[in-house]
């Protein structure tokens, strides 16, 4: 009877956690394997297919929420994910890496569920961050290239991975020349990258490099994160190129891009 | 050898002995010899992981050390890690054919990986990251002991648990709930 007992007490356990589980078996915190629902996979390519579907035909200007090093501040980041839904002005939102703090499954898992509650599309860099453990794969599988460029609404965006210490190749910048060669033909055009070129990652070469290839291509901006404060700075090379820092999640700011069509950026911080 | 050190050392050598000693129930090894051999699926140290261990203090106190494997599937890494299991217990039920037997205890996981490390390499300044080739998890299950022989013993074990780093997020964001955070591992002790 007695042992009759303690087997129904177990089963019953048992069964309560296994059901209540998100993922009822989990390897281990370093494995490269992300959920299986498709949701997770090529999240990069399902929001410029979202992107795609606004229509622009009236759209003059509008408005881009910069987000940047959200590392372990889900809180702050749902808080954020709130404000900026709440903006119809807002068209979409680009996070300027470090999704992840130790760029682990569960944290990319966590970050695309709590984007998911994001009414608008939103594109992603990686950042130094992101290439911990095992995480450049993780990103890769979960967001898609670390380096992509779309045209929005006659503005160029160039997504760069710029991340030196931790990747095992260095940056291509023949890539970024590359996608800034035709940039006449676009009213704008903005890089993001995570480090900006006065960042501990880059080498004088490495920046001069970096900003003789924006200035020389009349980039319009560039928004990094990685910092964790905010930065602006439109004097600093002497060239056209405006050069923004956006606070990392916990400073409870996001930065917003006002784009006009056929040419011009401000940008602001705003606080939520 | 610093003191402490030297005093846990002693310890866990008389801690040894005395298990050795007084088990009544299986045939007396060596201190050093191991008392069990496990294996595990799941349990955040590996897809796969088997290791040895050692019952101490009347078998209220499992060490083992196991060897965790994650097999690539399609297009993901293989893993490697090495794990230090404790699990203590503060209680049994002694039932007609079987023991029953619940335990709380942690491990102590090291990987490296390709962006995993013990120390940081000289490009980076000091403190520009924490150490993330070790991780702790915590965990609590129930075990089964059966008798298949004389002297051994079958444990089918079943735990829930999670890692350090998940505990972390869930005391740092109420946003986070304890089901998304922990998983569950199966396993079976042979106890000899």
């Amino acid at each position: 009877m007695k042992e009759k007992k303690v087997i129904a007490i177990g089963a019953f356990l048992f069964t309560l956690v296994l059901f209540s589980c998100e993922k009822v078996f989990d390897s281990s915190p370093y494995e490269t394997a992300t959920p299986k629902d498709a949701s997770y996979q090529n999240t990069t390519q399902t929001n410029l297919n979202l992107l795609a579907k606004i229509d622009t035909t009236n759209l003059t200007e509008y408005k881009v929420a910069l987000l940047a090093d959200n590392h372990y501040y889900y809180g702050e980041l749902q808080d954020a994910v709130t404000a900026i839904n709440a903006r119809k002005d807002i068209a979409f939102v680009l996070i300027l890496g470090d999704l992840a703090d130790q760029g682990l499954s569960q944290e990319y898992t966590l970050l695309h569920d709590f984007m998911n509650k994001l009414t608008k599309p939103y594109l992603t860099i990686i950042g130094n961050h992101d290439y911990l453990s095992n995480g450049e794969d993780i990103y890769q599988k979960m967001f898609g290239p670390k380096n992509y460029s779309f045209v929005f609404n006659h503005t160029k965006f160039v997504m760069f991975d710029d991340v030196f210490w931790e990747s095992k190749e260095t940056p291509d910048f023949g890539w970024l020349k590359n996608e800034l060669s035709q940039n006449a033909s676009f009213g704008n055009t903005v890089v993001c990258s995570h480090i900006p070129p006065y960042g501990d990652q880059f080498t004088p070469a490495y920046a001069s490099l970096y900003t003789s290839i924006l200035a020389s291509s009349n980039t319009t901006l560039s928004a990094h994160g990685h910092l964790h404060f905010s930065y602006y700075d439109d004097e600093r090379y002497n060239d056209s190129v405006e050069y923004v820092v956006i606070p990392y999640t916990d400073n409870r700011i996001y930065g917003e891009l006002t784009i006009n069509r056929s040419g011009g950026i401000t940008s602001k911080q705003v606080s939520y | 050898m610093r003191k402490p050190l030297r005093i846990f050392f002693i310890f866990l050598c008389s801690a040894l002995q005395l298990s050795s000693q007084n088990e009544n129930e299986r045939v007396k090894h060596k201190w050093y010899i191991p008392s069990l051999a496990t294996f595990q699926f799941a349990g955040n140290i590996g897809t796969f992981s088997a290791g040895i261990g050692y019952n101490i203090f009347h078998d209220y106190w499992q060490a083992s050390l196991l060897y965790g494997y994650v097999p690539p599937k399609k297009g993901e890494l293989s893993i490697n890690t090495i794990a230090i299991k404790n699990a203590v217990s503060f209680c049994r039920l002694k039932l007609k054919r079987n023991t029953i037997q619940p335990y709380i205890g942690f491990t102590c996981n090291y990987e490296t990986g390709n962006n995993s490390f013990t120390y940081l390499a000289p490009q980076y300044p000091n403190g520009y990251y924490l150490i993330n080739s070790v991780h702790l998890t915590v965990f609590g299950g129930i075990k089964d002991r059966i008798r298949i022989g004389k002297n051994n013993f079958l444990e089918p074990y079943i735990e829930t648990g999670t890692v350090d780093s998940y505990m972390f997020y869930y005391f740092h964001e109420h946003d986070i709930h304890l089901n998304q955070i922990f998983s569950m591992a199966l396993g079976v002790n042979y106890v000899f």
